[in-house]
């Protein structure tokens, strides 16, 4: 997470300080977020809503390896959920066209940590 | 009717939209972002009080109210022929702006296009954001290529705005012909036109916020800070600059501080969304200086400016040269005849010539001037160039040293140079107008001329322009105004008259004598193919550009172009002069194969080429080594042959959907129509011209007022105007015969402003939120109804994006699938005759159709915005990626220099304005990408009519 650019690790640090919700949750989460994707009011128009879907579908590999796992792993899981879910981080989801760029390096440095480097979607940030 | 409902102004105020704003109806004719925040619209009124007015209101101020579709009151036509309702459909198919990349307008100007002229704006309109360099070769017609793109952005809502700046000599031949061939109305600011714009406006407005479509020098955007500081505070959809390489950033700009004309290049880039940019020399022969241009189009298109390939920069520029599109084009390029004299000198001539064989200064050494980055020209050469010209040229030159200061001083040194000019001085002088075989030559070739001939001389010298002037009257007996000198110390007024009589047929002028200020981008082809070179510029880049004025497209007979050298007999001179027949030789080669004369020499500077060419002479170089028979291939070079015309797809053309046969006959019906008794009687038409003249009614002169004054000159007999393109064309050359002429007949089309009034007039004629009902004879099914719906997204600035018109189908009560517009023409004849049955009721049925009919249209829509959406998402998303990388790293480049340099210094200052320019630029795409190609989220939805079977299956 260090070789993050500090704005989002800024973001990162406040979502970090949440509690931790149930992987149950986490899913409705992203279902919901997928759902509400195509409104112009959730996301920007021109953003990648493609590599949005692709996050939303590593975080929930990422939620079933994690379900019954240590506290501290889940909550890095949450990290990269509530990360792709908030719109206004550091790029924001609907005000910028680059809106899930951000969200992608979020989820490849926390599926790293996890041992996961086969689920980041870096390549797809051009 | 139940009052409409309010809706939040940035929902849908598209062009055509009605809104009632202070309790009456308006048509919305265009909505712009007001700078103090909201909307400000302009519009048109149509119900009763204000029917007609034109009005502008900030949405902040005065909340319009979007009338609500559904609730749109139908009633039945009872017009001859469904007249109103065909007239209705047909003006607002008019008016709809195309969405795709096709030419739709441009080809139909008042022009005999060749199919290469519409190229540049398909490949310009193939971009998001429409930035070109259009680089075409000398006399290819490249502001024809210019107004088809105008055309094109302005059909499609992005051409409200337009600033155009030229040279100050081409203005007026630039407003014209965008006037006479694409009803393009530019209002001209040069010196008159500003003086005549203090009047009419205070003197503290910005003039280009008041009109929206300019023209203006560059002179006047560099000279007049006034001027740079309303164009720093305007902003524009698209803007020309035609001969940029005038305001291009040089290719070593980048080292010093930013110059006047960089910042003028960089403000003009980052004021508009489109930018069109012309130059027959787009580069001085390095990759770096051909980046600058580049740069300017789009800042993140070239990595290493230094070294870059094809691929990067094809999609921004184009580059022809008559060889690559003669096949095109048959007659509108003539061969051209070349004819070399070579005149034997005078002995008197010889004299002088000896003398400057033999001559040496002690006190003079080498000149530079302008660009010369070499060594500079020995002053023996000078004068021999000035001989050449001629020896009142060389006298001037021989006079002006005289008088220098150095050669006043009482030394050795000084006594020898004075001695040696005054020599030569007395030679030139001894030198008689008979004696001087050159103008013997001219003056013989030109009484040979019928009394109506007219010629353009070049000379590069004013003294031998001036002489020539003086002779040529007397000698010719020619009265005063049948001789005329231009050169670049006119002022802009002056230019502008002497350019304007010589492409006018009744002008007195015969003879223009020229300077090299005339050889770049004047039409003097009009009535004129015969050019003569009185001397040579010693540079292809110049010799090319002059012989492009008039060996250009449409020129109607073949260019005569000849070149007079004066001989000398010292075989050693002559030949060292023989370089200047290998120039012309050279010329005319590259004019017939690679095109591009610059890369002959490789040097691409006309003042370098001349410091080369003396060279050459003063080192007995051998022609051949002076200009190579081969161009020696670079990177650049490669870049360029790629893109002949092959390589780019030729222009695909569209038509549009229409009720009526042409313009005309939409006009005739539109006066019928919306015309009242008194006014009618300001149209009268004229069937064998296919036109019509039309005194402006009141509402339509108060439109016009804000257009070129030019427009009025003899409009106290009316407009005439016209869909013969052929008659337009007519009265463009017939114009050309009356100076200072605009062409009578004006090309009626969908563009002409006065086409736009009237279909103002057809809109607003429909009552106050109002759709027709037509009942149709075939094509329908029994019980069947359709409902014609016109839907609309804009953009954040007003500007539409995705518009689309359909029948919505109600079988059974039902709304089916959306029916394009087109296949429903055709399966009920709409565009055909229509007997209207006079049944004057609207079936019960109809109005409860509505909601659904808006409900699909707001799906369809939906669907095809998000089809956009994943259409252009991709590259939109790579260019700012692109652009983002570009600026993180120029911001780190930056701060790492600004933290190893902690003084105040002028570099420090140039890094900081850089970083500024990089934020900026990354800022001002985010805006662009989210004001002009995001859609608002509602869309703006109308409906136009309701079709039903008529008879007994209604």
């Amino acid at each position: 997470m260090q070789s993050l650019p500090p704005e989002i690790r800024a973001v990162v640090a406040r979502i970090e300080a949440a509690s931790l919700c149930s992987p149950v949750e986490l899913r409705q989460e992203l279902r919901d977020f997928e759902h509400g994707l195509d409104r112009p009011d959730r996301a920007h128009p021109f953003a990648d809503h493609e590599l949005a879907r692709r996050i939303a579908a590593g975080c929930q590999t990422l939620l079933e390896d994690h379900t019954n796992h240590a506290p501290e792993r889940l909550r890095l899981v949450q990290v990269a959920v509530r990360y792709l879910i908030l719109d206004d981080d550091a790029e924001s989801d609907r005000e910028s066209i680059l809106g899930f760029d951000d969200d992608a390096r979020v989820f490849d440095a926390i599926a790293r940590a996890l041992g996961r480097p086969d689920l980041c979607l870096g390549d797809h940030l051009g | 009717m139940s009052r409409p409902a309010a809706r939040s102004v940035d929902l849908a105020l598209a062009p055509g939209a009605r809104v009632v704003i202070r309790d009456e109806e308006w048509i919305v004719r265009q909505a712009r972002r007001a700078s103090v925040g909201g909307w400000r619209l302009d519009v048109t009124g149509t119900s009763e009080l204000v029917r007609g007015r034109d009005a502008s209101f900030l949405s902040d101020l005065d909340p319009p109210i979007v009338l609500r579709p559904e609730e749109t009151v139908l009633v039945a036509d009872r017009s001859p022929r469904y007249r109103d309702t065909r007239l209705y459909l047909d003006c607002l198919l008019r008016r709809q702006p195309p969405t795709d990349t096709a030419i739709h307008v441009g080809h139909r100007a008042a022009l005999r296009s060749a199919p290469y002229q519409l190229q540049p704006a398909q490949k310009a309109l193939r971009q998001l954001r429409p930035r070109i360099l259009m680089a075409d070769g000398v006399g290819l017609g490249k502001t024809i290529e210019v107004g088809v793109l105008l055309s094109e952005l302005i059909q499609r809502g992005r051409g409200d705005r337009i600033l155009v700046v030229a040279l100050k000599s081409i203005l007026p031949q630039f407003q014209l012909e965008l006037w006479a061939r694409f009803t393009i109305p530019l209002v001209r600011l040069d010196s008159v036109g500003i003086q005549r714009l203090q009047s009419k406006i205070p003197s503290n407005q910005n003039p280009f916020q008041v009109f929206d479509k300019v023209i203006v020098s560059i002179d006047t955007l560099k000279n007049d800070a006034k001027y740079s500081k309303y164009l720093a505070d305007a902003r524009w959809d698209v803007i020309v600059v035609d001969e940029c390489q005038n305001v291009a950033p040089r290719a070593d700009e980048r080292s010093s501080q930013l110059s006047q004309r960089a910042r003028l290049a960089r403000l003009l880039s980052m004021t508009s969304d489109a930018l069109i940019l012309t130059s027959a020399t787009p580069h001085d022969g390095t990759a770096r200086s051909f980046a600058g241009l580049m740069n300017l189009l789009e800042p993140t298109a070239i990595a290493d400016e230094d070294r870059y390939d094809a691929d990067e920069v094809r999609p921004l520029f184009i580059r022809r040269f008559k060889k690559d599109v003669a096949h095109e084009v048959g007659e509108a390029f003539r061969d051209r005849a070349l004819e070399l004299v070579r005149e034997p000198a005078s002995s008197e001539e010889d004299a002088v010539f000896d003398l400057l064989r033999t001559a040496s200064f002690r006190t003079i050494g080498r000149t530079r001037s302008g660009k010369q980055r070499g060594r500079g020209i020995l002053f023996q050469t000078l004068l021999l160039k000035a001989f050449l010209s001629s020896p009142v040229a060389c006298l001037e030159t021989v006079e002006h040293r005289l008088a220098h200061q150095a050669l006043q001083e009482d030394t050795d040194d000084a006594r020898h140079d004075r001695a040696v000019l005054e020599r030569l001085a007395a030679a030139l002088r001894a030198v008689p107008t008979g004696s001087f075989r050159k103008y013997q030559r001219l003056l013989a070739r030109l009484r040979a001329l019928g009394p109506d001939d007219r010629v353009v001389v070049f000379s590069e010298r004013i003294a031998t322009l001036r002489f020539l002037r003086e002779h040529l009257l007397r000698d010719l007996g020619l009265d005063a105004d049948a001789v005329a000198i231009f050169h670049g110390q006119l002022d802009d007024q002056a230019q502008r008259e002497l350019v304007q009589s010589f492409g006018t047929k009744d002008a007195p002028i015969r003879i223009l004598l020229a300077s090299d200020a005339a050889s770049e981008g004047l039409n003097l082809h009009w009535f004129c193919h015969r050019l003569v070179h009185f001397d040579l510029p010693w540079s292809l880049i110049t010799l090319e550009q002059r012989n492009g004025r008039i060996d250009r497209f449409g020129q109607a007979h073949r260019p005569e172009l000849s070149y007079l050298l004066t001989i000398p007999g010292e075989p050693g001179l002559k030949g060292d002069l023989r370089v200047l027949e290998r120039l012309i030789e050279k010329e005319d080669q590259a004019h017939r194969n690679i095109g591009d004369v610059a890369w002959l020499m490789g040097l691409h500077d006309a003042e370098r080429e001349e410091e080369r060419i003396a060279e050459g002479i003063e080192e007995h170089d051998a022609p051949e080594e002076v200009i190579p028979d081969d161009v020696a291939p670079t990177d650049l070079f490669a870049i360029f042959q790629g893109d002949g015309d092959a390589a780019e797809p030729p222009a695909e053309t569209r038509s549009r959907l229409r009720l009526y046969a042409d313009d005309l006959a939409y006009a005739r019906d539109a006066f019928q129509a919306v015309l009242g008794e008194d006014e009618g009687k300001h149209v009268v038409e004229h069937a064998h011209k296919q036109g019509f003249t039309l005194h402006p009614p009141e509402d339509l002169g108060r439109r016009l007022e804000l257009l070129p004054p030019e427009l009025w000159r003899d409009s106290d007999r009316g407009f005439d105007l016209t869909v013969d393109r052929g008659l337009v064309m007519a009265a463009l050359d017939e114009a050309r015969e009356r100076q200072g002429a605009w062409p009578q007949w004006q090309l009626f089309w969908e563009l002409n402003p006065i086409a736009r009034w009237l279909d103002d007039r057809v809109l607003a004629a429909f009552g106050r939120h109002e759709a027709p009902v037509v009942r149709l004879p075939r094509g329908l099914a029994g019980g069947e109804r359709v409902v014609v719906v016109q839907g609309l997204l804009s953009n954040h600035r007003g500007q539409p994006v995705l518009v689309d018109t359909v029948g919505i189908p109600f079988r059974g009560g039902e709304a089916g699938a959306p029916e394009p517009l087109a296949e429903l023409v055709a399966r009920t004849g709409l565009a055909g005759e229509l007997a209207n049955p006079g049944r004057a009721t609207v079936p019960d049925d109809l109005p409860t159709l509505l909601a659904p009919a808006v409900a699909a249209m707001r799906e369809h829509l939906d669907a095809q915005r998000r089809a956009r959406a994943a259409e252009i998402g991709g590259p939109l998303r790579e260019g700012m990626r692109r652009l983002k990388a570009w600026r993180d790293g120029r911001l780190a480049s930056v701060e790492q220099k600004l933290f190893a340099d902690d003084k105040a210094t002028p570099a420090k200052r140039l890094l900081l304005d850089r970083k500024a320019v990089a934020e900026q630029l990354y800022l001002e795409r985010e805006a662009w990408i989210n004001d002009g190609m995001r859609t608002v989220g509602m869309p703006y939805i109308r409906i136009l009519a309701v079709l039903v079977p008529a008879g007994g299956n209604a």
